[in-house]
């Protein structure tokens, strides 16, 4: 039997329901094509809501506190990493790359790490440098990704910074990104960006992979993992993607007002309380990590913004896709899309990420298209991107290296008739973030979920297919106990494994 | 320069690499958009404005 190849390909921040086949209008036309010819899930979650935790799990098949990485600011052990899926399909004999935003490091550090990812020590890396790096041989990577913070000046930052600033004229670049070409009515970290699409990192990670698909790549079966850093905030999508969805037609959420009657105490406590940390990255946390109340009309600009980098998103996916197809790949590669995390966007009054964890920001897209998966297919199963990992692993016969949390999606994939019953995410957040210290353990059934703080004992239980907005939390109703019941001991069933608390090495 | 009417102030270093975008190439379905060729000047490499080839681009490329 034929080996396939692996092209996992993973968007930032990108909620589940913000493609074209799931009704919102977004304008996804490649994407919504590989849903056709391939099988979705309708009800994957991320293990964490944060980027450094759920990469990590991805990676590793684990939830964060085993591998460690429990917030943003902690490290991903090279020694655990580079035993990932990564490590373990190159053992298996393939070969492994990785392209764009990866995340496995902290990049803004109290002290330098050393590693690739963490802006100052990434100066002391040659040029010539492309890996190993968790278990990839080659790597091609782009540091932050999300132009907030400007792609470093060489000797800083790695390929992607490089490549902007090569030719002296990185500072004209970043000038013209930060215009904005229209009116945005003010709203929060929106703008039309008017730096030219040729120097956006979405299209330098398509055309880093395009390049290796067509002429670097060895003759043997890969697995290679495209990372786009979008549609992360700031909502920055280039003209004229920006301007692809029109903000007057634009779906706004059904609930989207700020609602802390009934809710756990934190909901209101990580929006009012004071960052801790250092001066400066207390002021990045309140001015960049958390957004005020937009009206209607600025969300309505938030929206039609992030769409436009979805699309840009999706529109690089088809230029993979069809170097794909002209290498003569795609019918033994099986392409998979998901990404790390939601956003609220505007669900709850809430915009971006934090302990709320309200379908949006919890549920990801996850697409597979390859030999022996049916076309056109949808399932409903509670998964996670935690089974990814085991996924390659049963398609390929690579053999994991790591305890694996996750599980195979294929008997669910080849047997209509398989079920599963709940999945899990974790997040013990450092008071750096928000000034508030939580010890999160969420699970999510395909119509239910419940979130328990295990510190303070508080949490919140909904019944998503009678409330599907998420209004009443029914974690303290008598008449809710039988489930809350059942679904505590779905959380109790997590593996005996937690692993040691790591060190925060930069802004969580 | 002007752009859809917003002016730039560009190095002439910097309009010769607009002109050789690495996306020259870009192809987004099994046919050809009209981008695939490598754009003959500055104002048609910077597509700033949702103008009247940004229409073509994007029918071309089933977004409209």
């Amino acid at each position: 039997m034929i080996r396939p190849n692996i092209l996992l390909i993973s968007a930032d921040q990108l909620r589940a329901d913000c493609l074209g086949f799931e009704g919102r209008g977004v304008k996804t036309p490649h994407l919504d094509s590989l849903a056709g010819q391939g099988t979705r899930f309708s009800n994957c979650i991320t293990p964490c809501v944060v980027c450094q935790p759920a990469r990590a799990s991805i990676l590793t098949g684990q939830l964060c506190r085993t591998h460690g990485v429990h917030d943003n600011g902690i490290d991903l052990p090279p020694e655990i990493g580079a035993n990932g899926f990564a490590g373990a399909m190159a053992a298996a004999g393939y070969e492994t790359a990785f392209f764009g935003k990866a995340h496995f490091a902290t990049y803004h550090t109290f002290q330098p790490t050393g590693t690739p990812e963490c802006i100052e020590s990434s100066a002391s890396f040659p040029e010539t440098w492309n890996g190993p790096y968790m278990g990839f041989n080659r790597v091609e990577l782009m540091l932050v990704g999300h132009n907030w913070f400007l792609p470093e000046r060489p000797p800083r930052g790695q390929h992607y910074e490089r490549w902007f600033h090569a030719d002296g004229h990185g500072d004209e670049k970043n000038a013209l990104y930060l215009e904005n070409a229209g009116d945005t009515k003010e709203a929060a970290q929106t703008w039309h960006s008017k730096l030219p699409v040729a120097w956006h990192n979405s299209t330098w990670t398509a055309d880093r992979a395009i390049e290796w698909l067509r002429h670097a790549r060895g003759e043997g079966p890969f697995c290679a993992w495209v990372s786009f850093p979008d549609p992360h905030h700031p909502f920055d999508a280039p003209e004229p993607w920006s301007r692809l969805h029109d903000p007057a037609e634009v779906d706004l959420p059904a609930h989207r007002t700020r609602d802390f009657t009934g809710r756990p105490w934190w909901h209101e406590a990580v929006l009012t309380s004071e960052p801790q940390g250092t001066g400066k990255s207390v002021e990045i946390r309140k001015s960049y990590s958390r957004i005020p109340v937009q009206t209607d009309g600025q969300l309505r600009e938030i929206i039609a913004n992030t769409y436009g980098q979805i699309a840009l998103i999706d529109h690089n996916i088809g230029r993979i896709l069809i170097a794909l197809d002209e290498a003569g790949l795609d019918r033994n590669t099986i392409v998979v899309f998901t990404s790390d995390h939601g956003d609220w966007l505007g669900d709850h009054g809430l915009i971006l990420k934090g302990p709320m964890h309200y379908d949006g920001l919890l549920r990801v897209p996850m697409i597979l298209r390859g030999p022996g998966i049916p076309a056109g297919a949808a399932n409903d199963q509670p998964v996670s991107t935690i089974d990814l990992a085991p996924t390659f692993f049963d398609y390929s016969g690579a053999e994991a290296l790591l305890a694996q949390h996750g599980k195979s999606l294929r008997p669910l994939v080849e047997k209509p008739e398989a079920t599963r019953d709940f999945a899990l995410n974790e997040w013990e957040l450092l008071p750096s973030r928000t000034g508030v210290r939580l010890n999160l353990r969420t699970v999510r059934t395909r119509t239910e979920k419940m979130t328990v703080d295990l510190t303070s004992g508080a949490g919140e239980l909904y019944d998503l297919e009678r409330d599907p907005n998420e209004c009443v939390n029914l974690f303290d109703s008598p008449e809710s106990a039988g489930l809350r019941h059942r679904l505590e001991s779905f959380l109790a069933s997590r593996p005996d494994d937690i692993g040691p608390s790591r060190t925060q090495v930069g802004m969580a | 320069m002007s752009v859809g009417g917003t002016v730039y102030q560009l190095s002439q270093e910097m309009a010769c690499h607009i002109d050789r975008p690495r996306c020259g190439r870009i192809r987004l379905s099994k046919g050809r958009a009209p981008r695939d060729a490598a754009p003959e000047t500055l104002d048609e490499a910077v597509h700033l404005r949702m103008d009247e080839r940004d229409q073509d681009f994007f029918a071309a490329a089933k977004y409209l």
